[in-house]
Order: structure tokens, then sequence, then C-alpha cells
């Protein structure tokens, strides 16, 4: 394994029925990561820096990103990590509902790693969950 | 003629205001006023003198060639009028005053000794201002009865061209005979009562078109030119009465009179003919006006439907769309269920969840369909070139492969540059719902094209069951099924999609089918792309 540490998952996601679904699919994969998960940009974003309460997360790191939260939406997030110099290198994959040209335009634009459309109604995650392990198996973080 | 809801008539002030004018020089005269001017040998020979002397016929000269400037302008604004409102009456008419005034000019020129016939002057003018008269009486009859017995038709300019024509040679003839002959009846009797008899044959003549012809010709077209027309009669009379009855030499007081009344006969038509013209035009203005503004609400309303609409469209997109996100929520749920508690779950329970699952899908369907209903005619469209014959056979891979049914592709399947998502959603929509509706019977659905000028006709028939004619409208409803939904499995909206798309391009569709079997749909789809409206 090209990461000696065992790579940590920032779910960045609001609907707690997908954050289940998420951890489920984990679990039927039997991948014992650990994950954090944010509601929205701001927790994230404050979970990543560190605040006086906890230090920032353990890298390596990837960020599973949802676009449609409140208080600040995937693409403005996106934004404010880019512009941050500590946190400008994460490996984000995109993680939404959202088919919208437009969207994935934006996102792209922000030099993610991937744009995943959650599947329709009966999908589950199990290949997103198939495709990240073998990602970290394989892929030298920075 | 114009027919404006107003009144067309003269107003009174100008009735009252023109007989005046023709009277109250008269009034005057009696009263003791002196308009004459009579030609006298100048007492000395230098121009002033000279200028002294010839007032009278000066101002004769003024007066005539104001009613000859009147005439001419009375024909061109008739020939303007024409152009606006298609009026023949007001152009013949005005035509003939234009005749008789060359005539008046001729005698007007012959007064002043600009112009000598044969004959000797002392009859020659006289003589030329009673033909010009006579002529004047008379071309007016002529043109007016000509009217009224022929009529004016619209498009028929014959009329206008021969009756100019007539009446310039008739003047030309009258002026060509005055010229050259060389014994002229006298008209001038200075000690008679009546002193000059050949005016009162256009008296009576004026009488005859006043009581007669101007009436007839008022009632037939209503006009303030027709009405002043009428009304000019007085001030001709009037002109005739001093003529005949008061002037015994040239330039006297009753001549100088006459002939200002006369100008008075030619302004007349003149000012119904521009009352006529100015209604005209308002009417035209307030007509612009009011399409100005009935325009300005039409893009208002335009507007107003866009905005409506796209706010219709956000509506239908963040509705599906939003819609979706709990369904997910709700299958995860269920399917979680399902697989931990299944060693716990009654047999009904479990089928319970199942139906849960699948009606949750069904759900997510309609809000499908409804998302894609929603974007048909909105997103832009990348025209790219398809294959027709290609498109069905990939749509028969994916829809009619397990079905049984023969997928047959007719003649005429084009390959062309168009919306290839949309012709897509609509055959697949048109086969899907034929292999969903089929039977034991059934045994093939066919594609075929025809070339319909700018269109295409494209048909896809099958054999199954087919659709009752009273059920022809509503199948293409949204959300209408023909068959239980616990049956085939539909959100109805299908051929609603079809219908919306075909349409959204100028297109037309409709379906043939009887009780019996068989169905076939018909639509048209543009050859261009964007397609010419």
């Amino acid at each position: 394994m090209p990461n000696s540490l065992p790579v940590h998952i920032l779910l960045v996601e609001d609907e707690d029925v997908d954050v289940m679904a998420v951890r489920r699919a984990f679990r039927s994969r039997r991948i014992a990561n650990e994950m954090t998960v944010a509601r929205d940009g701001v927790a994230a974003l404050e979970l990543l820096r560190g605040s006086e309460a906890k230090p920032p997360l353990p890298r390596p790191l990837i960020i599973l990103l949802d676009l449609n939260m409140p208080r600040m939406n995937g693409i403005e997030f996106l934004a404010e990590l880019r512009g941050d110099a500590e946190l400008k290198d994460s490996i984000v994959f995109i993680l939404t509902t959202s088919k919208a040209d437009e969207d994935k335009a934006a996102a792209y634009d922000k030099h993610i790693a991937g744009y995943i459309v959650k599947s329709d109604v009966g999908g589950g995650f199990l290949a997103l969950i198939e495709m990240l392990d073998s990602y970290w198996r394989i892929v030298e973080f920075p | 003629m114009a027919r404006t809801a107003e009144s067309n008539d003269l107003p009174r002030v100008m009735i009252v205001g023109f007989c005046l004018l023709s009277l109250v020089p008269g009034l005057l005269h009696l009263a003791g006023v002196d308009f004459g001017a009579e030609l006298e040998t100048p007492a000395v020979a230098t121009p002033n003198g000279l200028h002294e002397a010839l007032r009278g016929s000066i101002v004769h000269f003024l007066l005539e060639w104001s009613a000859v400037a009147i005439a001419i302008f009375t024909v061109v604004l008739a020939l303007a009028h024409l152009r606006h409102e298609r009026d023949q009456v007001t152009l013949i008419i005005a035509l003939a005053l234009l005749a008789s005034g060359c005539v008046d000019a001729f005698h007007a020129l012959a007064a002043t000794y600009l112009v000598e016939g044969a004959a000797d002057s002392t009859n020659f003018i006289p003589f030329t201002w009673a033909i010009s008269r006579v002529f004047h009486a008379l071309v007016l009859c002529v043109g007016v009865g000509w009217v009224l017995w022929w009529g004016a038709p619209r498009a028929n300019f014959r009329h206008v061209v021969g009756l100019g024509g007539a009446f310039a040679i008739a003047a030309y003839a009258v002026v060509h005979v005055c010229a050259t002959t060389v014994r002229l009846p006298q008209t001038m009797f200075p000690d008679a009562v009546i002193t000059r008899p050949w005016d009162i044959v256009p008296l009576a003549i004026f009488v005859v078109t006043g009581c007669v012809l101007y009436p007839a010709l008022h009632r037939r077209y209503r006009s303030a030119f027709t009405q002043a027309l009428w009304l000019s009669v007085v001030p001709d009379a009037v002109t005739e009465a001093h003529m005949a009855f008061g002037s015994t030499s040239l330039f006297d007081s009753h001549f100088q009179i006459a002939h200002f009344v006369k100008v008075v006969a030619y302004a007349v038509p003149l000012s119904g003919l521009v009352l006529d013209y100015g209604r005209a035009y308002r009417t035209l203005a307030r007509a612009n006006a009011r399409l100005e503004s009935a325009t300005s609400e039409l893009n208002r309303r335009a507007g107003e439907l866009e905005r409506a609409n796209g706010e219709l469209q956000q509506f239908a997109y963040i509705a599906s769309h939003d819609l979706r996100a709990p369904l997910r929520a709700i299958d995860n749920l269920a399917t979680w269920l399902y697989e931990d508690a299944y060693d716990s779950l009654t047999g009904e329970s479990r089928e319970h969840l199942t139906l849960m699952r699948g009606r949750v899908k069904r759900m997510d369907d309609l809000l499908n369909a409804l998302l894609n209903y929603s974007r048909i005619g909105r997103s832009a469209v990348a025209p790219t070139e398809v294959r027709v014959e290609a498109l069905v056979r990939e749509l028969e891979d994916m829809y009619a492969a397990d079905s049984g049914l023969e997928v047959r592709t007719g003649p005429g399947l084009p390959t062309f540059t168009t919306d290839g998502v949309g012709l897509r959603l609509v055959l697949t929509n048109l086969i899907s719902n034929a292999v969903k509706h089929r039977d034991e019977a059934s045994t093939r659905i066919e594609v075929s094209c025809v070339d319909a000028g700018t269109w295409y006709e494209f048909r896809v028939s099958d054999d199954g069951p087919g659709i009752a004619p009273r059920y022809h409208e509503r199948v293409f409803e949204m959300f209408q099924t023909l068959k239980p939904r616990d049956e085939v499995e539909g959100s109805g909206i299908g051929l609603a999609l079809v219908k919306k798309q075909v349409l959204a391009n100028g297109g037309s569709v409709r379906l043939v089918s009887g009780e019996g079997r068989g169905a076939t749909f018909h639509f048209t789809w543009p050859k261009q792309w964007p397609p010419r409206s």
C-alpha cells in the first residue's frame, strides 16, 4: 500500500439517510477506515482546519462532498478549500444528485478528483466504495 | 368616400360664413359702396398713372387667377385623397373644376389683352366670360351626372381618365372656337334690363344642379366635399345674378363683386375637400395610435406569459428534483429493513416492503418523466446527424428484444441532421408503448417514413389490440393510461412527452386506430434544423 497510514474519510452531506447508506456500504465491504461527517461546508472547514476544542482531521484524507447543502454549498466550500494554503491539495470526490452540466463544469473547474451522481432509487453506494478502496490502494496521496 | 363615425358635414360656421361672403358684397353695394374700377384713359401717361387706370383690370386678373389656382389645388388635393381613400368621385369633379378653371384662365388672358382672338375685342372679352360660365355650369353638370349614372367603381380608373380627357378636350375646343371665330355673338347689352342675358343660362343650370344633382350626389356619397359642392351653388348663382342683372360695363362694381364671389365658389369645394382630407388623416392617426397601444399591450402580455412560463418550468424542475431526494431515502430504508429484518418478517410483511419499494420506484419514474416533460423545448439542442434506421435497431435491442415482437423498418427512413435527443425520445416512447401494450396475438412493430416536402412523416404501427377512437384524445394527456397500472407499468406520460416534443418543433401527431387490431402513430418531424417556422 502506498500510504502508510489508513486514509481518513470526510463525508460532507446533510441528508441523514445518505450518510447511513455510505456507512452501510463501507460496512458491507468490511472497510474499516474512519469516517467523519459534516452537515455542511462551514462545519467541514472547521473540522479540516481544527478548532480550540479539536485538532484538525488527520492526513491522508479523502473528502466526499455533496453539492446541495445549507449555509455553504459544495461549490462555495470547494472555492474556500482551494484558496486555503494548507488545504488546497485535498482530494475531493463530488457525490451529488445533480446531473446538471453547469454543476459538473463548476466542480471540475475547482479540480476535483471525480464527479459521482448518486444512483437513482435502489442504487446503493457499493460501486463507489469499491472504487475508493482501489483508489487509495494504488494512488499516492500528497 | 370616407365613411367616418363622426359627421361628414360641413360645420355650420363654414356654411354661414360662405353664404355671407357671397351675399355681403352685394348688400354693401346696395348700401352704397362702390367696388368698381372702370377702365379709363390715364390722365398722365406715367407708369403710376397707367397702373391707376388699369386698377380694375389688374384686380380682375388677380381674381380670375385665384380661381384657377384654387382649381389646380383642388385637383392636387383630390389626387392625394385618391391615394388615401380611393375616392374617384372627388377627383372626377375636381377635374371638371380644373377644366373650367382653364377656360376661366383663357378669359382672364383675353381680358388683359394678353391673348387676342380673331374677333373684335369688344365682343371677344365678354363672350369669353359668358362661355366660361356656361362651360363651368355644364361641365359640373356632366361630371356629377356621370357619377350619379355610372357610379365610380373603385378598382376602375377608366372613368377618371376618360372623363378627365373629355373635359380637357371640351375645354380646349371651347377655347379654340372662341379664339378663331371671327364673328362672335354679342353678349353684353348695357342698356337692357338683363345686361348679360348669356349669364341666365348658367344661372338656370345652377338652380337645377343645386336642386337636383348636387343633393343626389351628397346623398349617395356623403362627404364634406359633396356638401360643399352643393353649397357652392349659392356663390355661383350670386355671381350670375350680379353679372346678368347688374353689370353694365367692364370692371364696374357688379363686375368686380361677381368675380370675387366666383373665387368664393371655387373655394367652397376646396374647403370641403380639405376638411375631408384632414378627417381621413385624423382617422388614420387615431387608428395608428390604437394599433400602437394594442401592440404594446400585446408585448407586455407576451412578456408576462414568458415570465410565467419560465417560472412554471423552474417550478416543475425544482419540484421533481427535490421530491426525488426523500424518495431515495425511503427506498434505502425500505431496502435495509427488508435485508436486515428478513428473518423476523412474515411473508406478508416482506411483500408489503416489496410493494412499498415498487411504489417508490413508480413515483420516481413519474417524477423523472415529469422532469423530462418540463425540459422539452427548453434546453438547448445540439443538432447531430441521425441515422434513423440505426436508431430504431438500437431501440429494438433495448425495448423489444425479449418481447417476441419483430421490428420492421419500412422504406424511407432517412439520415439527416436534427435534434437527435428529441427524435430518440419520441421513437423510444412510441416503440416501448407498442411493446408494453402487446398481447398474445401481436407479432410486429413497423417504423416507416414518408417524405412530405419540408417535413418527414414517420409512422410507428403495431398489430396489437387497437385503441378505441373515444380514447384517442386522452392517450396524449398526462398520466393517462389505458390499462390498470398493476398490469402494465407505465407513467402514463410517454405519449404526452411525444406530443409535446413534436408540437414544440411545429409538427403534428395523430393516432389511427379502431377498436379492432392495430394502431398507427403518425408524427411529422422537420427536415431542417433548426426548423423553419
